[in-house]
């Protein structure tokens, strides 16, 4: 009787969650399944390959599939997949940073048949041999929100913001707010061992390079992507360093942390000058309550729509953007526009115009 | 008295310190807080050693339940993934309109859920703590994602986040009061109840305990209840003192957890371990943490220097241990 009551409950337990397994994997296929919305559509087009059954294969290997700034590029995607008809997405990746994870990945998207893949350069020494298979494959694959310049020749493009570039405009910002002081700096990464928080860094201590008054950079920590890790990691950077005058970023965790670590230790705003990385709510709370002086946003909704994008018009059109490899570039955030700096990050048209001016929007999307 | 009986005395003394169970972790503690303050002086300042103790009060909170559950003989590894869910949870009901107090219940009725359900697979299915609770890692974890949508949950109510922000007692954070209060009881059922000794029993020979009538199934199905419930409360002290639910808090924190666990001189076999040990150990383990950025060591350094710490504070714990036995 036991026995049968163990055994029962075991199917039971069993039954339930594998049922929690299907309602989970169905939301990762919704994008591919999911038919875009057609507002309108023109009757006579005359684009060649847009008789129904044609589609377009895209894949967006993230990789942390269900990090806040990551679900800025599955918009992108998604928004693409609503914008040209024809277009499917399919949003995948890991749930912890794992280049391997990545890589089964972007082999699974192979195997499948994709038109076009997408993925952020976590690792070059890791990712080459399955960016050559990408290659071999004569798949187009891009990089996006993290390059790999030493991989260029198995690229189709890339949409990357300059590591370096962006450290540089933060690290100016310290600077214009340090004006005549010595910079006492500390960094803090995301991972140690990120090559994309490595290049910041780097750019940021090229800006301080130029400061007049001189630079230090004190200790470099690791928040390991966790707010907890970051914030007890500040609190004893400013015990063991109190003569520290600034704290710079990459990782969107670590500012609004910072931040808090300040006030724990009774320390005023504006007495460290803390550069943030995103846009994350928590960080712009603190722009506006002048613990932080700003934080740089990488507009992830264009890593996910310009490959996207890319993709589509290559395959349908055989157009190629006029840049094969852009710089996305990251806009500044400060306590003027923390409310205002986003309004034009989602708008698809602004890339479409400079990446393919030779061609019609309404064509390409189908609109009268 | 003469010079041989007052050698004799101290002999006695130093033998007789010896023989407290925990030495063998707080020798290792003393010398790591005389070298930090070497190194820097800052370290031994009243900021400083509030810092330390705030993070070995949150701790503390789910090491109290981990040594529980090692005594007993078993394990749990969803500690860190239960911890971020109890934190999002309350965070959710708070900025859905929930109160404070059901919204922290539901939080720990969360917690306590997943802690229950790790017990029951395991005692009535026979599923192997570790992999019962690894599977528990990813689930509770998966529903923190879930939740959160992988985005903080944020703002908070003001009077939410003045529990752990503002709210001291005697200037000691609302985590420290908690854990010292939790320690407490703890130890008092430990040392003091029949289920204390229940748990030791069932740690130090599960089948005789079984022989002897011990319930084991119920005892074991509530020590993960009190594991779940007490990671689940961290997490919650953790949302009131970010001011946010945060998808990522607690990933890895089991494994400190067990560090400071086992640093304390809790046996992984089950049967041994003290409450005492334990707070040493996780003092220990925050001390060390705090030690390598506050002795300016290189973060690429860390890890290695943090490993190697803890291999020698279990060797020196072990030799204690053997000369003990021998004793």
């Amino acid at each position: 009787m036991r026995k049968r009551i163990k055994k029962g409950a075991a199917l039971i337990l069993s039954i339930v969650l594998a049922a929690g397994m299907l309602a989970g994997c169905g939301g990762k296929d919704e994008t591919a399944e999911k038919e875009p919305d057609k507002e309108t559509q023109t009757a006579g087009e005359t684009k060649t390959d847009t008789e129904s059954g044609d589609k377009v294969k895209f894949v967006f290997v993230t990789p942390l599939i269900a990090h806040q700034v990551w679900l800025g590029a599955k918009e992108g995607i998604e928004q693409a997949q609503k914008d040209f008809p024809g277009l499917e997405v399919s949003w995948v990746g890991p749930t912890g940073l794992d280049a391997n994870e990545m890589i089964k990945c972007i082999e699974l998207a192979i195997a499948d048949g994709a038109d076009g893949i997408a993925t952020f350069g976590l690792s070059e020494s890791a990712m080459e041999s399955c960016f050559k298979d990408c290659y071999e494959a004569g798949i187009d694959l891009y990089t996006a929100g993290g390059d790999t310049p030493n991989l260029h020749q198995y690229l189709a493009g890339g949409c990357n913001p300059d590591a370096v570039n962006w450290g540089y405009l933060g690290g100016k910002e310290v600077g214009k707010a340090l004006e005549g002081k010595k910079i006492v700096a500390a960094e803090m990464l995301y991972q140690l061992d990120s090559e994309l928080a490595i290049g910041v860094m780097e750019g940021y201590e090229k800006a301080f390079a130029e400061h007049e008054a001189g630079f230090e950079v004190v200790q470099q920590l690791s928040s390991d992507s966790d707010a907890t890790v970051a914030l007890q990691h500040a609190k004893d950077l400013f015990t063991a360093y109190p003569e520290v005058n600034a704290v710079v970023c990459c990782g969107g965790e670590c500012a609004a942390a910072i931040a808090q670590a300040m006030k724990e230790m009774g320390k005023e705003p504006g007495s460290v000058i803390i550069f943030g990385d995103g846009m994350q709510e928590d960080c712009l709370e603190e722009i506006n309550s002048g613990y932080v002086l700003g934080s740089l946003a990488q507009n992830y909704f264009q890593y996910g729509y310009r490959p996207a994008m890319w993709t589509y018009m290559k395959k349908m059109f055989g157009a190629q953007p006029a840049e094969t490899f852009v710089d996305a570039g990251v806009t500044p955030i400060n306590g003027e526009n923390v409310d205002s700096f986003a309004d034009h990050f989602k708008e698809g048209k602004q890339w479409f115009d400079a990446d393919f001016p030779d061609q019609d929007w309404s064509a390409a999307t189908g609109a009268k | 008295m003469s010079r041989e009986q007052t050698g004799i005395k101290k002999e006695l003394i130093i033998k007789n310190i010896f023989r407290v169970k925990e030495i063998g972790i707080m020798i290792p503690t003393i010398l790591l807080i005389i070298i930090v303050q070497m190194v820097n002086p800052l370290f031994l300042t009243k900021l400083n050693v509030l810092s330390i103790l705030r993070s070995s009060g949150y701790m503390l909170i789910p090491a109290l339940g981990m040594t529980l559950i090692l005594i007993s003989g078993g394990l749990d590894l969803s500690v860190g993934s239960v911890y971020g869910l109890g934190g999002v949870v309350t965070a959710y009901f708070l900025t859905n309109g929930v109160p404070i107090f059901p919204s922290v219940l539901l939080g720990l009725l969360s917690g306590m859920a997943c802690g229950i359900l790790n017990g029951v697979v395991i005692v009535k299915l026979k599923i192997p703590p570790i992999m019962m609770t690894l599977g528990m890692y990813y689930m509770a974890r998966g529903l923190v994602y879930v939740i959160t949508q992988g985005t903080p949950i944020f703002p908070l109510p003001e009077a939410f986040k003045a529990i752990e922000q503002q709210n001291m007692i005697l200037g000691i954070p609302t985590a420290v009061v908690c854990a010292m209060i939790l320690a407490a009881v703890f130890f008092i059922i430990m040392r003091y109840t029949v289920y204390g000794r229940k748990i030791y029993a069932i740690g130090g020979n599960i089948e005789t305990a079984r022989v002897a009538g011990i319930n084991i199934d119920a005892i074991m199905i509530s020590l993960y209840a009190i594991i779940g419930t007490l990671s689940a409360l961290d997490g919650v002290l953790m949302s009131s003192r970010l001011g946010s639910g945060q998808p990522s808090a607690g990933t890895g924190y089991e494994l400190q957890v067990i560090a400071a666990v086992v640093i304390g001189g809790t046996s992984t076999y089950g049967g041994k371990g003290t409450l005492a040990g334990t707070v040493i150990g996780v003092i220990f383990m925050n001390i060390l943490s705090s030690s390598m950025t506050i002795m300016k060591i290189s973060a690429y350094w860390q890890n290695f220097v943090i490993g190697a710490a803890l291999v020698v504070a279990v060797i020196i714990d072990q030799i204690k241990r053997s000369k003990t036995a021998e004793d």
